[in-house]
């Protein structure tokens, strides 16, 4: 299996008060494509900012990033944005759904700034609802309507309506009660037996117990990466309606 | 990102603040309509003036005292100089002088108290020759008019206008009243019309008798306040004027026609210097009105701030899932066009129909055709200023919008 994702000698570091921050001290790795990566670590350990530079967000200070075999340190703002529309999925911890704005709007955000036209958008829509187990009526409904598991899988069905390869995802349990957030691991967990190449932030074990590899960050340097021995699976009737 | 999209987010993004867009665009309503009032009424005012003034008759032309100058102390000075004097009068008349003179009315005229028994009222007293009546196409309500022998015999007839009556005498017949102005007891022989109001000479207020009387008896001044002259043919109009100018030079011993005394002055000369005096006032207070859009445009710029702060989470949710900063840019931007635009549109649906009401409001208080125009070019202007406010006031925002880090964007709380 290819590679979707390679990192070699990754840095990045903020400048504070004109001070420089290290926070990525140099990180190698490599993602075969469908696989499902837990990123784990302490607090300040870089793993969010890991996260947003795989996302395009940022820009390492030095090092190589390769996308899909392309080096993306080359590539200007507005390709960035293509790429992060076209091959990137996100999920926030705070689900992040547009206030006052229908299901329907939330969902299609991506698609608003792609090139499909508008006609395929509610078809587009509704598949992605019910991908992530929701009902498709729910469309027209507004954020503030729906469960904190719902909302967040409003925000799953957001980061795959564009169908992307990679689908990243910071702390997608961390505002969820036990219930919802297993709930929302099965639907990831689905998503990856489809193919998406899946990658997690979390500081829950039992969390990332999901994925099939966890990478261990410690003061921005990878600490251990291996395997899990016994992937944990969420067993579809005990939670989905 | 097509420009459709653009356009329905950002209308999105003002639906979700329906109260605070609505008070965002006051200031921008408030002065387009303030402008397109102004505007309209200016120009209603003008075309009435400019009316009046051709309803005179082209051939018209008037004789000053005072150096001809459009400023309004020079204007002012005329009334207390005392340049035009009886020769000049005689002068004029003369064939030899002025050939195409078809006849001049000599006007003195004062604002003074009458009295009528114990009755004290302020009027304008205004002597004339009884052309004057031919001139503005009087006839009376009431009794008679003066007559040319009474200008000749410096009689004491008046006739007086239909507010004097009104105030003066209430339910008394005038006609054959006898009043005092000044020293001078006068008879009523006739009451005026009622004049619709206007800009010219309105005799509603007013007492007219021959300029003799006025002038000798009650003013007992040596010169006149003003000649209206009439022209036998438009084709002479020039000559005339040139005419006039010589023989009151030479009356007043003057070589240099810039130490001129005296001025004439056209019909379109007239309506030039109007033109010109409502096309300024005009401009100026709608310059006043447009004050109102700066600090709208302010206020805006204001709104758009705290919108792009309140929203920086979007921005950088938006900018995660694939918006160019120009996305963010424009989507902010539009927004602070559409603001502007909804104000400037409401502004000049305001400020129409506050000049018709306030054109029907003129008409009825003036008693005249006050016609009202929708100021097309006024409208146009407001919206044009106002999308162009909402880029001025909106680009500043947008653009720091644009540049918002995603990541700080999507942390922030």
């Amino acid at each position: 299996m290819s590679n979707i994702i390679e990192v070699k000698n990754l840095h990045k570091s903020y400048i504070v008060d004109e001070k420089e921050i290290p926070v990525l001290n140099g990180i190698d790795f490599a993602i075969p494509e469908g696989q499902f990566i837990a990123i784990m670590g302490p607090s300040g350990s870089g793993k969010s900012t890991l996260l947003y530079s795989l996302g395009l967000l940022d820009r390492p200070t030095s090092g190589h990033y390769f996308l899909n075999g392309k080096e993306t340190s080359k590539l200007d703002d507005k390709k960035l944005a293509k790429v992060r529309n076209e091959e990137i999925g996100f999920i926030f911890q705070s689900f992040n759904l547009l206030r006052r704005t229908s299901i329907y709007d939330n969902v299609r955000v991506p698609l608003v700034y792609s090139n499909v036209p508008e006609s395929k958008h509610k078809e587009m829509v509704i598949k992605a609802l019910e991908s992530v187990g929701l009902d498709a009526k729910l469309y027209k409904k507004q954020p503030s309507q729906l469960s904190g598991g719902e909302q967040q899988r409003v925000a799953i069905a957001r980061a795959i309506i564009n169908n992307p390869t990679i689908i990243l995802a910071d702390e997608p349990t961390g505002n969820l009660d036990s219930k919802s957030g297993a709930m929302v691991m099965k639907v990831l967990q689905d998503l990856n037996k489809k193919g998406h190449t899946i990658i997690l932030v979390t500081h829950e074990t039992s969390t990332s117990e999901h994925a099939d590899r966890i990478i261990h960050l410690l003061d921005g340097v990878i600490d251990s990466d291996k395997k899990v021995a016994n992937r944990r699976y969420v067993e579809k009737e005990k939670y989905i309606k | 990102m097509k420009i459709t999209n653009t356009i329905r987010i950002s209308l999105a993004g003002l639906k979700a603040n329906k109260l605070r867009s609505a008070l965002t665009i006051l200031g921008i309503v408030i002065g387009i309509t303030s402008i397109i009032l102004v505007v309209s009424i200016g120009n209603g005012a003008q075309g009435l003036i400019l009316g009046e003034i051709q309803s005179m008759g082209s051939r018209t032309l008037t004789v000053e005292p005072g150096k001809p100058s459009g400023g309004l102390s020079d204007s002012m000075m005329t009334f207390f100089q005392q340049s035009l004097k009886e020769n000049d009068l005689e002068s004029l008349k003369k064939k030899a002088n002025v050939p195409h003179l078809q006849s001049i009315i000599p006007i003195v005229f004062t604002s003074d108290n009458i009295n009528f028994g114990n009755e004290v009222l302020s009027a304008t007293i205004l002597g004339s020759s009884e052309k004057i009546f031919d001139f503005y196409k009087i006839i009376p309500a009431e009794g008679s008019l003066f007559t040319e022998d009474d200008v000749k015999g410096k009689t004491d007839n008046c006739v007086i206008g239909s507010k004097i009556k009104e105030k003066l005498f209430g339910n008394i017949d005038p006609v054959g009243q006898k009043i005092r102005v000044k020293n001078k007891t006068l008879r009523i022989v006739g009451v005026l019309p009622e004049k619709g109001g206007g800009f010219s000479f309105n005799y509603n207020s007013a007492i007219m008798a021959p300029y003799t009387t006025i002038k000798d008896y009650v003013l007992s001044q040596k010169y006149y306040n003003e000649f209206i002259v009439e022209v036998d043919q438009d084709k002479y109009i020039d000559q005339t004027v040139q005419d006039i100018q010589i023989t009151l030079r030479n009356n007043h011993n003057i070589t240099d026609p810039e130490k001129d005394d005296f001025n004439v002055q056209t019909q379109k000369d007239l309506m030039k210097t109007v033109g010109t005096v409502t096309t300024v006032m005009t401009l100026f207070l709608a310059l006043v009105a447009a004050i109102s859009l700066l600090v709208g445009g302010v206020g805006i710029m204001n709104v758009m701030f705290i919108s792009v702060t309140e929203r920086t989470k979007e921005i950088g949710l938006r900018k995660a899932l694939g918006a160019t900063n120009s996305d963010i840019l424009n989507q902010f931007l539009f927004e602070a066009i559409y603001l502007t635009l909804a104000g400037g549109l409401l502004g000049i649906l305001f400020g129409s129909l506050f000049s018709y009401v306030a054109s029907i409001g003129l008409s009825q208080a003036l008693s005249s055709n006050w016609a009202f125009s929708f100021p097309i070019s006024a409208a146009l202007m407001g919206i044009g200023v106002s999308a162009f406010i909402g880029v001025v006031f909106g680009i500043y925002p947008a653009y720091s919008a644009s540049k918002k880090n995603p990541i700080e964007a999507l942390r922030y709380e």
